[in-house]
């Protein structure tokens, strides 16, 4: 019996084309101690190419950068496994590490490579502030987050 | 009475002649009425400060109060588009004062003229007797009048800032009494008496213990120790007047940066705000990289949020088709595959068909336990992202909101330091700089010379104490010598002499301080409007001020501006009483610290006290408006300072 563990996969491959966006600053700014890792980028990547729904197979994967599955934490595995589900609408897929893993590669490439393009047409600093307006648009509205009190109320 | 009659000197006129924004000005203060109350009127930057200082300038040949515009500037008048060329015009100043004769009650008029210009600095005194000149003084002479009538060592306690009286009553008060009340007990000259008779009481102590070389040695060694003493005396009053002349110099820079106002603080803030916005800018650091981080992790979830829903509806029907956990428990098939035997012990019967269903069943549940498996820990990553959910997208706001307030606040740190930077280009840093390095240098200066004056009295009273011990040595000896009668008659009256100096000289120091004292608290009582408030005011022995609530405590910190400002008039008045030198009150800014109904008691107690004192008040129109139902009626005259053409006129009102 294979348990999650083993059907994670312990490898993820990026395209050769990728190398460039994952490295570069002003597609990923931070200017502090918590930059994000290639882990963390390959997710945002994928999670994007998944929501815009553009899946690129890997056409030249660079066997010199690889993003490590044993560093995924809890909540990076459920997108993972949760994108690769939703993709093939089969909950059968969790088993197979290995098409895990084909599936996010493919959505994080074509997700990186539509970020670089999104890069490359904004207005230079303002990727991620439309990302966030995005964010903010598709993001659950939660019942205990308060509104602004109107100004009508409580007048004589 | 008069101030005139009752034998206390009063400033009859002062005549100016070129002296900074007088071109040529008289002032005349009549006498003959209840009230020797005088008020020069005038806006700020007209004159007033200089008349006060004028006053100073001519008796002692030092400004009272420099403003700091006027700091560096000659004290010469200059009109309108600068000094003249080649021209340096004599500045004088003129004052005549008067008095009466307390014996003969004869008029004594003082004329005292200080000049400065090419010719040099000169400074003359005229003295007029019943109507004859009756003295016609040098420099020196003049300035030994006029220590005689107002003695430069208190000269401080007749012309003041109204507005900075209460500087009287705290810390560097103390400073200011002692000297003031040593003068008065003429320490100095009873020092110097006793110096005298010390040394004459060695000689004749050396003659009688020639012919005894144990007594001999007692009689040098305590030579050897008065000699050390009267050198730290003179070390003392050189470093007594070290600490004077530091503190001068530090009030003075003191001045001259409380004028500049802001602009004193610029290069302090300039610092504070570099220092502000470096902590800003690296706490911006970190509030965006708080910020992105959280961005990114919550793009990740929401973007795939979908997924997620997706693969809880797949699951959720499973497991409305049972298939999630797998409805047998496969180890039960296992058995009963193994055994032969159902689970109700019914044997199997050996059909092939049966077998081959159940291994069926059997690979089929495993693969469903498998799945169950795999799925159980992904449904809690998922659940875990979905709860994280519902609160991320509030906090990405308040991350988001942390750094805008932090990038506004370096936005208005930049604003701030830019117009700074601005102010100090205007403004000549340099000079501020040096003006407070000045400042610290002086205090520190100052501070040395208190130290070292307190190491300097330690070491004065062990060799004090010491010397006592040597002269009871020295009176045993002597007893059992033999020698001349004389010398020995002589050394007794000698040694009673500097007896009843020194005994002289501490109670002098005690009366003169403790009569200052008592008749501090009597103008107290006498002036203050609410007597029973403060029952108790004096002067204790380090010559601090006190004022005592009627509860018992510590009242001067607490009062009103008005009571301080009385309370300082009252420790004034007792120091001129007590002291025999009586003489005007020039109070510049009498108001300056009081509004309303304080004002009004001020005004009250200033015009009852010129019943029998001169006091000259310098205001300024609205400090007169708002008095002038008091004082008007009282005025004995009233001048009006008026800027013209680059220079202040003088009218004299009705």
């Amino acid at each position: 019996m294979s348990d999650e563990r083993e059907a994670f996969p312990l490898l993820f491959r990026v395209d050769a084309a990728d190398i460039e966006p994952y490295g570069n600053r002003d597609l990923w700014p931070s200017s502090g101690p918590n930059r994000p890792s290639n882990g963390e980028k390959f997710i945002i990547a994928m999670s994007y190419g998944f929501k815009m729904n553009v899946r690129m197979e890997l056409k030249k994967p660079d066997p010199s950068f690889q993003v490590r599955g044993e560093y995924f934490k809890d909540d990076e595995k459920a997108l993972l496994y949760s994108v690769a589900v939703s993709s093939e609408v089969n909950l059968d897929v969790v088993l197979d590490g290995k098409r895990v893993a084909e599936i996010a590669e493919a959505y994080a490439h074509g997700g990186l490579t539509l970020l670089a393009q999104k890069l490359a047409e904004a207005p230079r600093g303002t990727l991620w502030d439309d990302l966030e307006a995005e964010i903010l648009e598709l993001a659950p509205v939660t019942s205990d987050i308060e509104e602004p009190p109107t100004a009508d109320r409580g007048t004589f | 009475m008069k101030a005139s009659d009752s034998g206390s000197t009063r400033f009859d006129s002062l005549r100016l002649r070129n002296y900074r924004v007088y071109r040529d000005a008289e002032f005349v203060f009549p006498s003959g009425g209840s009230y020797d109350l005088h008020v020069v009127v005038g806006h700020g930057g007209c004159g007033k400060t200089n008349l006060m200082n004028a006053m100073s300038w001519c008796l002692y040949g030092q400004e009272r109060y420099q403003p700091s515009k006027s700091e560096g500037l000659p004290i010469a008048f200059r009109p309108l588009g600068g000094a003249l060329a080649g021209v340096s015009p004599t500045v004088s100043a003129e004052l005549k004062a008067s008095r009466r004769d307390p014996n003969s009650s004869e008029e004594i008029v003082d004329t005292f003229k200080r000049s400065q210009g090419d010719s040099g600095l000169s400074f003359t005194h005229t003295q007029i007797r019943g109507g004859e000149v009756v003295q016609d003084d040098d420099a020196e002479r003049a300035s030994i009048t006029i220590n005689s009538l107002i003695p430069k060592e208190m000269r401080w306690y007749y012309f003041f800032d109204g507005e900075k009286i209460q500087d009287f009553l705290f810390g560097q008060a103390t400073s200011n009494v002692e000297p003031a009340l040593s003068y008065l007990s003429r320490i100095r000259l009873l020092q110097t008496t006793m110096n005298h008779l010390t040394s004459v009481q060695t000689d004749l102590q050396k003659q009688i213990a020639k012919n005894n070389p144990a007594m001999l040695a007692l009689v040098e060694d305590k030579a050897r120790d008065s000699e050390q003493l009267t050198n730290l005396r003179t070390r003392l009053e050189g470093q007594e007047r070290e600490r004077d002349i530091a503190k001068e110099e530090r009030d003075k820079y003191d001045q001259l940066l409380q004028s500049q106002g802001g602009a004193a603080d610029l290069p302090e803030r300039q610092t504070k705000l570099e220092a502000q916005k470096t902590a800003l800018e690296s706490r911006i650091k970190v509030a965006e990289s708080a910020y992105r981080s959280a961005l990114y992790r919550v793009a990740g979830h929401v973007f795939a949020e979908p997924a997620m829903r997706q693969f809880d509806a797949l699951v959720e029907e499973k497991e409305g088709r049972n298939e999630l956990p797998p409805p047998v428990e496969p180890s039960l098939i296992e058995r009963i595959l193994n055994e032969g035997t159902c689970i109700c012990g019914t044997p199997l019967a050996q059909d092939a068909d049966i077998r081959e269903h159940l291994n069926a069943l059997l690979r089929q549940v495993k693969e469903v336990s498998n799945l169950g498996g795999a799925v159980a820990p992904i449904r809690q990553y998922v659940s875990l992202v979905e709860r994280l959910l519902e609160r991320e997208p509030a906090e990405l706001g308040g991350l988001r909101t942390s750094w805008a307030e932090l990038r506004q606040d370096l936005d208005s740190v930049c604003v701030e330091l830019a117009s700074v930077d601005m102010e100090l280009q205007q403004i000549d840093a340099g000079q501020i700089r040096q003006a407070q390095q000045n400042r610290t240098a002086q205090q520190e200066l100052y501070e040395k010379y208190v130290t070292e004056i307190a190491s300097t009295k330690a070491e004065m009273q062990l060799l004090e104490k010491r010397l006592a011990d040597q002269e009871k040595k020295i009176a045993i000896a002597q007893g059992k010598e033999v020698s001349l009668k004389e010398d020995k008659a002589r050394l007794a009256i000698v040694s009673d002499a500097i007896e009843i100096a020194q005994r002289v000289l501490s109670q002098r120091t005690e009366m003169v301080r403790s009569y200052v004292s008592d008749r501090f608290g009597e103008a107290l009582q006498e002036m203050m409007w609410q007597k029973d408030l403060y029952p108790r005011a004096f002067l204790d022995d380090s010559y601090r001020i006190h004022v005592m609530h009627a509860g018992g405590g510590e009242a001067l910190a607490t009062m009103a501006e008005s009571e301080k400002e009385i309370a300082a008039i009252a420790f004034i008045l007792a120091l001129h009483e007590v002291s025999g030198y009586q003489g005007p009150l020039v109070v510049d800014f009498p108001f300056g610290r009081t509004t309303g109904k304080m004002t009004d008691q001020i005004a009250e107690v200033l015009k009852s006290l010129s019943q029998d004192r001169q006091v000259i008040l310098l205001v300024t129109d609205t400090e007169y408006a708002a008095t002038e139902g008091i004082l008007q009626p009282c005025v004995a005259s009233r001048h009006r300072l008026v800027r013209s053409n680059g220079e202040t006129i003088v009218e004299a009102e009705a």
